[in-house]
């Protein structure tokens, strides 16, 4: 989790992306697939001279089952920039720089995407250098140790924003059994714990960096044939079988749930009122709740006019554009993320909140307003899809949530055959009090304000 | 099949959606035009002003972008009105236009997934967007009501006022310690220059500013004369006279801007800490004033050292190898040549912050509060090697190759590519700043570089700012020069060690006297 907030940046997109993608590419993405289930995913664009190499790996805070080991698909992330016996971190960095390459990565719920934009020139070498990581991974406990210091970096870094805290209590609150239940940065306690972690890192490799959990996704201005060539020779002997993960089925929710935290600094007052959705699908009401979102939600909403524009009671509210995650392989969060004026009160805001859905349980919407949902997710898509890693990133998002990079077009279907009583079922459905959560926040009493 | 006949052939699939676009709400003629403003202007209406234009055509491009770029921003708030650059141009952005109340021009916007895109800086200030190039003409005439024919009315202000205190107040000091300690160096180092407090303003100059005081800042510098036009993409052929004509309504000429008083230089090493109860890291920004800008001689030579001591979010950096990955204290260390303003993820830098003064700065990331005072010692050490050993053949080599690589990726959308352009203009550049910047770097020497960080780079007379609990004690620490001993989770090679042992007992030179303490909920007052 590098990029914390790359991460709304990438789900947004990726929201919008996969209504239309299918129509939109200039041609279906072209899949191979090695014999040892590597997956190779590529897709010409019209970026003279740029390619992008990106290297997801279908395993994220989903998959720490065990106890006390929460962060630790992101620590993992981290450890793969510590180099090889080939290419040890020095030289492994030195190469990097000489290739001019923006050399990044991120992890999330189902997933850790490891992203490298270069020259078209140095491809074949950053295959080579990619493909060494990724099966030859060799680090020192001394390095190992130096690095999750670089992980309670981030953490910090990250826990000055009341966010993060909110996230925690949220997801611990909404899930009693799933993995979801913990972020992907993980608890403070694990994250101080894991220079003792060594061992169970090198477990961690081989239980999830295999060829059938990771898929290369190329896009740009390259030459296919000569690349899947190389990808063939480099990576071709790479062996190993991904371990299932066990993860715990949430039992369904019976009453809504709510829980305050107190901040000790000064802040708005916040909040964020969640309900579980299913898992996403490329079917109708995924795409229903995406149109729900903007509707109730979004900032051409009668609730923002109300609420922020005339009666000024919040300062914002975001409910889609990667706020909730529809793209999860298991069911999830459907959120309105609030903060609010000083002298508005919580209960206010979940109750303004309450009736707008109800408002759209009960039917109420003109057609023309699903039309401008429809058309604003249309060009936003248009408008995301510009260089290449936009596109790599669209693809790598809704593969790690299908597994399947041709899933778009259901759901580009779905999306433009949304009814207004898809949606009005949608929030019938999903968004009742027993599937909610609300988590709210305040300065501590007695805190600086 | 390019990007814009792609988007062609998806408009004409079955998913066509019918009426993609409601039309405009009907203009509403009731609302009062605000009052004129009386402003200490020329009788007789001044001559047009022949505005500049930065086009950068694309035909294959699916998108227009657009860059309004006026030069004016925080550095003209009145000492008694900080914070009204930055709301006269939000409540311009966000407040609709004489025509469209604000809630009508957010659903005008809606269904083209466009925004008025806004960024206010010290000396520039940026309204942008970028559409699909079927509804470029109708997106830049939302655009031109924004600028010509803002609303600019007291229930748009309150709401403004709301979310800027908010910003101030309640994000900057509590809920964001990076950005918090960036603000906080930026005050430091520039004191009451109009540099110093932040482009959000203070609470007292936001408090005093009324609607008045906003349209008269409106129409005296967001004027066309301080306009640049900037347009990139699929661009419609009558749209550049359509603009050159309808800005023609904008105020007219104003005065010029007054000359920045100069850039205070720090008397040894001065710190200021942001006393934060309870926060469990420390941020740190070290800077001073670097009196070299884009087009000086000196550029590209510092340009490549910042490059080679603190890129970006990247891992060649040195301060980054010496503090992140040798030591893992914490998540990042960079340094910038030039300001810099950006998120903590993204690598690119952002364009239209064009400064007429410049400084260079120090970005530590977070470090956990055992660690604090050992690695603001590091930090310095870093600096100081810098400016005592410079850098050598092999590092020059190195790094120029990186950045002729590397550089490319910054200019790969058209908001990139319009904004390096429209910098250019600010900086007086007649060539392209990537071809100006790599011409340069090939004319690199050792001796060049070295020289010019002996010149203007110091590790001796610097500005600090760190949020931190228990800041006295720190303060104490820092003037008494107690050692730092530093521990690690592992053992570390005996040449870390051995420096750390010499760095933990760095004397930083800095008397009591020279370290100002403000509690975080003065900060900005």
């Amino acid at each position: 989790m590098k990029r914390l907030l790359l991460l709304s940046a990438c789900l947004s997109f990726c929201l919008a992306s996969v209504i239309v993608q299918a129509q939109v590419l200039p041609q279906k993405p072209q899949v191979e697939t090695l014999k040892n289930g590597l997956t190779v995913v590529t897709m010409p664009w019209d970026s003279p001279g740029m390619v992008s190499y990106y290297s997801l790996v279908r395993t994220g805070s989903r998959d720490e089952v065990d106890k006390n080991h929460t962060g630790f698909a992101h620590l993992f992330e981290h450890m793969m920039f510590r180099g090889t016996r080939r290419f040890p971190k020095k030289k492994y960095e030195a190469k990097i720089q000489e290739f001019g390459a923006d050399n990044n990565a991120f992890t999330w719920l189902d997933l850790t995407c490891y992203t490298i934009t270069v020259p078209r020139e140095v491809l074949p070498e950053i295959v080579e250098i990619e493909a060494d990581r990724f099966r030859n991974l060799h680090y020192s406990e001394t390095d190992f140790k130096t690095e999750t210091g670089a992980v309670l970096g981030e953490y910090n870094k990250n826990a000055s924003n009341p966010a993060l805290i909110m996230e925690e209590k949220l997801l611990e609150t909404a899930f009693e059994r799933h993995t979801y239940g913990h972020t992907t940065m993980g608890y403070i306690a694990d994250v101080k714990a894991m220079p003792g972690y060594y061992r169970y890192s090198k477990k961690f490799h081989r239980r999830f960096y295999t060829p059938d959990n990771t898929t290369l996704i190329v896009v740009g201005d390259f030459d296919r044939a000569a690349l899947i060539e190389k990808i063939e020779a480099e990576y071709g002997s790479w062996k190993g079988k991904r371990r299932k993960t066990r993860t715990k089925t949430e039992r369904p929710q019976k009453a809504p749930r709510s829980v305050h935290v107190e901040w000790s600094g000064p802040t708005a007052p916040k909040m964020t009122i969640a309900y579980k959705i299913p898992a996403f699908e490329p079917g109708p009401y995924s795409a229903a709740l995406e149109v729900l979102a903007h509707l109730a939600f979004g900032k051409s909403s009668p609730l923002y006019r109300k609420l922020v524009v005339e009666d000024r009671k919040i300062i914002s509210m975001e409910a889609s554009h990667g706020i909730f995650a529809p793209l999860t392989r298991d069911p999830f969060l459907f959120k309105v993320e609030v903060t609010l004026s000083e002298e508005t009160t919580f209960d206010e805001i979940r109750d303004a909140v309450t009736a707008a859905i109800e408002e759209v349980a009960n039917g109420t919407i003109a057609d023309n307003r699903i039309d401008a949902v429809k058309s604003h997710a249309r060009y936003y898509f248009e408008l995301g899809l510009e260089t290449p890693n936009d596109v790599a990133v669209s693809l790598a998002m809704l593969i790690s949530a299908t597994g399947d990079p041709y899933s778009l077009e259901g759901f580009a279907k779905a999306l433009a055959e949304v009814t207004p009583a898809d949606v009005t079922d949608a929030a019938k459905k999903f968004l009742t009090e027993k599937r909610r959560t609300v988590v709210t926040l305040s300065t501590k009493e007695g805190g600086s304000k | 099949m390019t990007r814009f006949n792609i988007a062609a052939a998806f408009l004409a699939f079955s998913f066509v959606i019918s009426g993609c676009c409601e039309p405009l709400p009907p203009k509403k003629p009731t609302v009062p035009k605000p009052p004129v403003v009386e402003v200490d202007t020329e009788p007789e209406p001044p001559p047009p002003v022949d505005i500049p234009f930065v086009i950068l055509p694309a035909d294959k491009s699916g998108s227009v972008s657009f860059r309004f770029v006026f030069d004016t921003g925080s550095s003209e708030d009145p000492a008694t009105m900080r914070g009204i650059a930055n709301l006269t141009a939000t409540l311009m952005a966000q407040g609709g236009t004489t025509d469209l109340t604000y809630p009508e021009l957010t659903q005008a916007l809606f269904p083209m997934a466009a925004e008025i895109g806004l960024h206010v800086g010290r000396d520039q200030t940026v309204f942008y967007g970028r559409v699909h190039a079927d509804m470029a003409q109708r997106y830049y005439s939302l655009m031109r009501d924004v600028l010509v024919n803002p609303r600019l009315d007291q229930k748009g202000l309150n709401r403004v006022m709301d979310k800027t205190k908010t910003a101030l107040t309640l994000s900057l000091r509590g809920n964001d310690d990076e950005e918090l300690g960036k603000a906080a160096l930026a005050l430091k180092m520039y004191g009451d220059h109009p540099y110093g407090p932040p482009t959000l303003g203070t609470e007292a100059g936001l408090s005093a500013i009324t609607l008045d005081d906003v349209r008269v800042h409106r129409a005296t510098t967001f004027c066309a004369s301080r306009l640049t036009v900037g347009l990139c993409g699929n661009i419609p052929e009558d749209l550049e006279e359509r603009i050159r004509e309808d800005m023609k309504d904008l105020p007219g000429d104003c005065e010029e801007r007054a000359q920045l008083p100069e850039s205070p230089e720090p008397n040894g090493r001065e710190v200021l800490l942001v006393d934060k109860p309870g926060a469990e890291s420390t941020a740190i920004s070290i800077g001073f004033p670097l009196h070299i800008r884009r087009g000086d001689q000196d550029y590209a030579a510092l340009k490549l050292v910042e490059a080679y001591f603190g890129q970006h979010r990247t891992f060649s950096g040195k301060l980054q190898e010496a503090l992140r990955v040798q030591r893992g204290f914490n998540y990042g260390n960079y340094a910038y040549v030039e300001h810099f303003e950006q998120e903590g993820w993204s690598r690119v830098p952002k364009t239209n912050l064009g400064r007429r003064q410049q400084h260079f700065s120090i970005w530590i990331r977070p470090v956990g509060d055992q660690n604090k005072h050992f690695v603001l010692r590091m930090a310095i050490s870093e600096l100081d090697a810098l400016v005592q050993n410079g850098i050598t053949q092999e590092v020059l080599d190195r790094t120029r190759t990186f950045m002729k690589r590397y550089y490319l990726t910054f200019a790969q959308t058209e908001q990139q590519r319009l904004g390096f352009a429209i910098d250019d203009r600010f900086y007086g550049q007649d060539s392209e700043y990537f071809e100006t910047l790599f011409a340069a770097l090939d004319k690199l020497t050792v001796e060049i570089v070295n020289t010019a960080i002996k010149k203007h780079l110091t590790s001796e007379k610097l500005f600090i700012a760190m949020v931190t609990k228990d800041a006295e004690k720190l303060a104490d620490a820092i003037a008494a020069d107690t050692p730092s001993p530093v521990t690690y989770e592992s053992a570390k090679p005996k040449e870390v060690t051995e420096h750390d042992n010499e760095i933990q007992s760095i004397g930083l030179s800095i008397p009591r006297d020279s370290i100002t303490i403000i509690p975080v909920n003065k900060i900005f007052e």
